[in-house]
């Protein structure tokens, strides 16, 4: 609930005209629904006493022609407008908080925070901004105008009848109580259980359908197909109980509206009978009676999902928070020292790096130490799982060491400013990321200022050219789904293009040429070779052909770096694998 | 989003012309998903009318309501005209109140359940079609899959048990409503008949200007959440050469885009609740300017020969507002149609590839099962096999008895997993035999037949779950020993140890945390753990496996040959190098080489 709020603010201090504009004009049309019908009430009740006493009032017919006219009016174009101008608002305000999102979680991926990187929980962050639209189009703008209403409703009434508004509000008071409770706390558990019958409803289908090889062997189909129907019974219980939640609601507000206009008459004509209201206004009551829940009817259609909103607004908020600390933490480094590679001096420098995944876990990286020279070239080798390419990510600030020093050109990496870092070192390996946009969109990810020239130039030095060449587009070939597809070695050295782009001095190749088949992971590394000529490199692989035009092997075995004595001895190029 | 985006469609659809004046059927085709979905929901159909009678019933109460009402209120107003005691009017009325919430909640729950009812029914045929399927089939990706399950299955039933008994009432309520006013004045019931039938016309006129601009808009939509989804995939990419920004920026402006083409599909599509609210508060101001009118004498036509009462007057004005509620409901619950149908067209895409690829039992599960002998040979003679119209296999014969270590080698493509599927009975044999200890494998069962070999699949899965569960999948009674002589032999006893939890630490989904060469060797302990297995299949078991750990991996498929055959697929010469026999599979056909040495490369 706090969250919800707090988001609120967010989009009132961000949106302020359209805030403020847009519930002055939700509540202009939804009053005037209510004065139209009251109005017409009164004026059928008026007539007929003027009727009755056969032209002995005059009545002013055309004044209250009139205003049923004007209110009418005000109803249909108000209505349209406040629309327009709320939902503009709120997707004004949704593009905003996407991006603030986004760098919430760069921040908590920067961070180690980011527990789950699995497209289900990226997708659910998705979501959750867009289940935020409802927070001010269908809680906060209703429930404004319902109080607002209201309370307006019962001042004006207060003159004719004081014991007939209270009835009034009363009634109306009850309505808004249950329909709070019914979104309340019980839903929260209820979305909650939802939630988590739904992401098992989707594990148990997806192993089902992934695994069912294995899992006819193993004897687990059955097992799984129960455990499915489980989780199906579960998320068809909770949904149904939604459902009929939703339903009941709406039921309420209905049965509601008549208890209301029952009641009011009743105290009304009370009133009347006591003398203390005149004859005429007794319909214009009935009339309130009957338009008042009708503000209460957006609300109930949306009170199902207001648990849904609160969830997605904790989690929104939680990391535009992580996105704002980690903005301060990097407007704190953004003073550092630029590093300086001289020649004979340490481009990097490692001082006994120590790391593991959990406080529990074995450590992976027991009293690491390692300097490169600048301009050398350096290949760490070892068994898979070693903790070869967490040392690579450790060097690149992808992952934060438990302890120890790291020093890129003579400058403390963990002070050091974010573009100064990435300006000076780059990772290319096996886990680059191919964007579903063209190619030179992909490149200018390196460096946006690139001309069309310079990408030209990089897909050469990748090898990349005659490729890019023989499309139709060129440059503008959109790859990825429904776009060119890039074999394992294309996207390599697509990230190897990235690079040249940008052109560091410490290079760190990270398998670079793993999953790659004998051919192509020489041309790969041809490439890579002729780039980073002259530069300071560090290689992590388990190929022997990588070892090539190496300063230095060292080999990286129970969490520590030991020097390997060049050439290789016949032991360890058995280790190797080359084929 | 998509919310919203079901609320642009909410009132835009040609469709609310059609439900309100079925007269006026338009010659629209029908997606297949709603054809399907007319025929999945049959057998609820009669629930759901039965639910939408009962609450249409409650709304036409308000009827006998607003009389008693009027009535009640012309009474205190002229003493001499007909009239009601207020109290014993307003007791009616909550009497009233009571039985229609009664009726409302009841209809409610009946349409509901029946919704939820065949939602359940849906799902569990989903489930068990998966199952039967044979594994060999190719399926849509899996979270294609699991989205149907889990979302689409599900839109149907606020489809079922929403839309469909307003889309009922709004059929019968308005018509029962506008003879109730035709009873006190033809006049006024004209106005309703002229006005009601006028929202809709309007509304489809808007909404086929509003559909031309959402079809527009939908492909911005799915850009949106692509985008976003692909950079934050790529979050390591982009923070290395420092795009951390500029995706921030490309995102906001992206969402400008959508903000930009949403509310051109939003300013045209408001316009048809326009609508509605012109022709209802249209019709309540005309109303009351006639009664009022008439009252004052000034008018005196519309009514059956005596002029117009105050009751009769109160009655039609409190009349009118409902007969536009259902068409209201009407709109507020269109997008549960609207994703019910787009819904229904992904089930029925998914349904149909299951029928085309689904095969029926390859080897028989009837009742008349032998009980597989404790020793013999696998035998496969003259096996083809062919996929649409490419040979795949063609002639192959085979025999598997000793404990040997046989290699199948052979680029990939040539069909080495089509003949481990046949083994495995995943695959139907189009011509040939596969036979165990003499008999053809239907006489086992495919069950039994499947329970008494081992797999070592090329992408091997591990379950959501404990690494022990995960094991145990292959032996149901291994003990912890057991199960780490298992892991020592597959050379991943080492790897236990950076699992959190070691046996009982949790494997995520997709086997998250391991790299595929550590599901591999996982995978192998759970094969080696079912000792009883007559054969073990292992297919491409060193791909993507570093030297060291490759050598381990051999050495323990080795182990495996010590006491029972082993077939491997593989291309990987140290695998061969280690084989007793090798067999080469070119376009289909198996050739065994006796001269192994020379075909070492």
């Amino acid at each position: 609930m706090r969250s919800s709020l707090r988001i609120i603010w967010l989009l009132q201090k961000e949106e302020p005209l359209a805030f403020w504009g847009g519930l002055f004009l939700a509540f202009l049309p939804a009053a005037a629904g209510i004065a139209l019908l009251a109005v017409s009430g009164y004026f059928i009740t008026a007539t007929a006493i003027a009727g009755l006493s056969a032209g002995a009032i005059a009545f002013n017919t055309s004044s209250a022609a009139s205003s049923i006219r004007l209110y009418a009016s005000m109803r249909i174009f108000g209505r349209y407008i406040e629309r327009v101008i709320t939902h503009d608002a709120t997707f004004r305000f949704l593009a905003n908080l996407r991006s603030g999102v986004f760098r919430g979680l760069v921040a908590r991926e920067s961070n180690g925070t980011l527990s789950q990187r699995s497209a289900t929980a990226l997708s659910r962050v998705v979501s959750d901004v867009d289940q935020l639209d409802g927070l001010f189009l269908r809680l906060v703008v209703p429930l404004a105008s319902a109080t607002i209403i209201t309370g307006l409703t019962l001042v004006i009434l207060w003159q004719y009848s004081p014991m007939a508004s209270i009835a009034l509000g009363a009634v109306q008071a009850a309505g808004l109580t249950v329909l709070a409770k019914s979104g309340g706390h019980r839903q929260k558990a209820q979305a909650r259980k939802l939630n988590a019958a739904r992401d098992a409803l989707r594990v148990r289908v997806s192993d089902l359908v992934r695994g069912r090889r294995d899992l006819s062997v193993f004897g687990g189909l059955e097992q799984q197909r129960v455990a499915a129907l489980k989780a199906v019974n579960q998320l068809d219980d909770v949904q149904e109980q939604n459902e009929l939640t939703d339903m009941r609601n709406q039921a309420v507000v209905s049965t509601m509206s008549q208890v209301m206009v029952a009641v009011t008459f009743l105290f009304a004509a009370y009133s009347y009978q006591q003398g203390q209201m005149e004859l005429k206004h007794i319909a214009l009551f009935a009339f309130v009676a009957l338009a008042l829940p009708e503000l209460l009817i957006s609300l109930a259609n949306s009170a199902g999902s207001w648990s849904k909103m609160s969830g997605a607004a904790d989690r929104v908020r939680s990391l535009l928070t992580v996105g704002q600390d980690n903005e301060a933490l990097q407007n704190a480094r953004s003073n550092s020292e630029t590093p300086s590679f001289e020649v004979g001096k340490d481009a990097l420098n490692l001082k006994d790096i120590h790391f593991a995944y959990t406080p529990k876990a074995a450590a992976i990286l027991d009293g690491v130490d390692l300097a490169l020279p600048t301009g050398s070239r350096t290949v760490v080798i070892g068994p898979s799982g070693a903790g070869k390419s967490t040392l690579a990510a450790i060097v690149a600030r992808l992952q934060t060491p438990q302890s120890g020093a790291i020093q890129i050109g003579g400058v403390e990496l963990s002070g050091m400013a974010e573009d100064k870092l990435r300006a000076a070192l780059t990772v290319v390996g096996q886990r680059t990321q191919i964007f579903h946009s063209t190619i030179a969109e992909n490149l200018r990810v390196a460096r946006e200022d690139a001309t069309d020239a310079e990408l030209w130039e990089a897909l050469a030095h990748a090898g990349l050219k005659e490729l890019v060449e023989g499309r139709q587009e060129k440059l503008e070939t959109r790859l990825g789904e429904g776009g060119l597809g890039l074999s394992g070695g294309e996207g390599r050295r697509l990230a190897l293009a990235r690079a040249y782009l940008r052109n560091p001095e410490i290079w760190i190749a990270d398998e670079l040429t793993e999953g790659l088949d004998h051919a192509t992971a020489d041309k790969v590394l041809a490439s890579f070779r002729a780039m980073t000529k002259g530069k300071t490199v560090l290689m992590v692989s388990h190929r022997a052909s990588e070892l090539e035009g190496a300063d230095r092997v060292l080999v990286l075995e129970d969490g520590k770096l030991g020097e390997v004595n060049l050439p290789l001895s016949e032991e360890i190029k058995g280790r190797l694998r080359d084929d | 989003m998509t919310e919203n985006l079901a609320n642009v469609t909410e009132l835009s659809d040609a469709d609310v012309a059609e439900a309100n004046a079925p007269a006026k059927k338009r010659g629209r085709k029908k997606s297949a998903g709603q054809v399907w979905l007319q025929d999945a929901v049959r057998p609820e159909m009669k629930l759901v009318k039965r639910g939408a009678m009962l609450q249409g019933l409650s709304e036409l109460l308000w009827i006998p309501q607003a009389a008693l009402l009027a009535l009640a209120i012309a009474g205190l107003i002229d003493p001499h005209g007909p009239g009601l005691d207020p109290f014993y009017a307003t007791a009616s009325i909550l009497i009233l109140a009571v039985i229609r919430h009664f009726l409302r909640i009841r209809g409610g729950e009946i349409a509901v359940r029946a919704a939820s009812k065949a939602r359940h029914r849906l799902e569990t045929s989903l489930l068990s079609n998966l199952t039967n399927l044979s594994p060999a089939t190719e399926l849509p990706a899996s979270g294609k899959i699991a989205s149907i399950a889990v979302e689409h299955i599900q839109a149907i039933g606020p489809y079922l048990g929403r839309f469909l008994p307003i889309q009922a009432r709004l059929s019968l309520v308005p018509l029962v409503l506008i003879a109730s006013v035709a009873y006190v004045s033809w006049f006024a019931a004209l106005c309703l008949l002229i006005f009601g039938p006028l929202v809709p016309v309007f509304m489809a006129i808007v909404g086929i200007r509003a559909k031309k601009a959402s079809d527009r808009q939908l492909g911005v939509l799915a850009d949106m959440g692509g985008l976003l989804l692909d950079r934050l995939r790529g979050m390591e990419t982009l923070r290395l050469f420092g795009a951390v920004k500029r995706s921030e920026d490309d995102i906001r402006k992206l969402g400008g885009d959508f903000r930009t083409s949403t509310m051109r599909v939003l300013r045209i599509a408001f316009l048809s609740s326009t609508a509605l609210e012109l022709f209802s508060a249209a019709a309540i101001a005309i109303t009351a300017i006639y009664v009022g009118f008439s009252l004052l004498g000034d008018w005196s036509f519309g009514t059956y020969g005596s002029p117009l009462t105050l009751a009769g007057g109160l009655f039609v004005l409190m009349i009118v507002p409902e007969y536009f509620a259902p068409l209201r409901a009407f709109a507020a619950a269109y997008h549960d149609r609207a994703a019910g149908i787009a819904a229904a067209d992904h089930i029925v895409e998914l349904q149909k590839q299951l029928e085309d690829d689904g095969q029926a039992d390859i080897i028989g599960t009837g009742l008349d099962v032998v009980p597989l002998p404790a020793t013999g040979a696998l035998t496969i003679r003259n096996l083809s096999v062919s996929r649409g119209h490419r040979k795949i296999l063609a002639d192959v014969n085979l025999s598997l008895g000793e404990p040997e270590l046989v290699v199948v080698k052979g680029p990939s493509g040539t069909g080495k997993s089509t003949l481990m599927d046949c083994i495995l009975g995943f695959l139907p044999a189009d011509q040939g035999q596969i036979a165990y200890g003499g008999l053809p494998l239907t006489s086992y069962g495919l069950t039994n037949w499947q329970q008494s070999i081992s797999v070592l699949s090329q992408n091997p899965e591990l379950f959501h779950g404990t690494l022990r569960a995960n094991l145990r999948r292959a032996d149901q009674s291994a003990d912890d020993a057991t199960l780490t002589k298992a892991l020592k032999l597959a050379a991943v006893d080492e790897l236990l140890a950076k699992i959190p939890g070691g046996l009982s630490g949790q494997i995520g989904e997709d086997g998250k945390g391991l790299s595929l060469g550590e599901r591999r060797r996982f995978a192998l302990a759970r094969a080696a753990l079912r000792e009883d297995a007559r054969l073990i299949i292992a297919d491409e078991p060193t791909a993507d496996l570093d030297g060291a750990t490759a050598q381990k991996v051999v050495a323990a498929l080795k182990k495996l040959a010590h006491n029972k055959p082993v077939l491997v697929a593989t291309h990987d010469p140290r695998v061969v190098g280690s084989a007793d026999r090798v067999l080469t599979l070119k376009e289909g056909v198996l050739v065994e080489l006796n001269e192994r040495e020379g075909e070492e490369q």
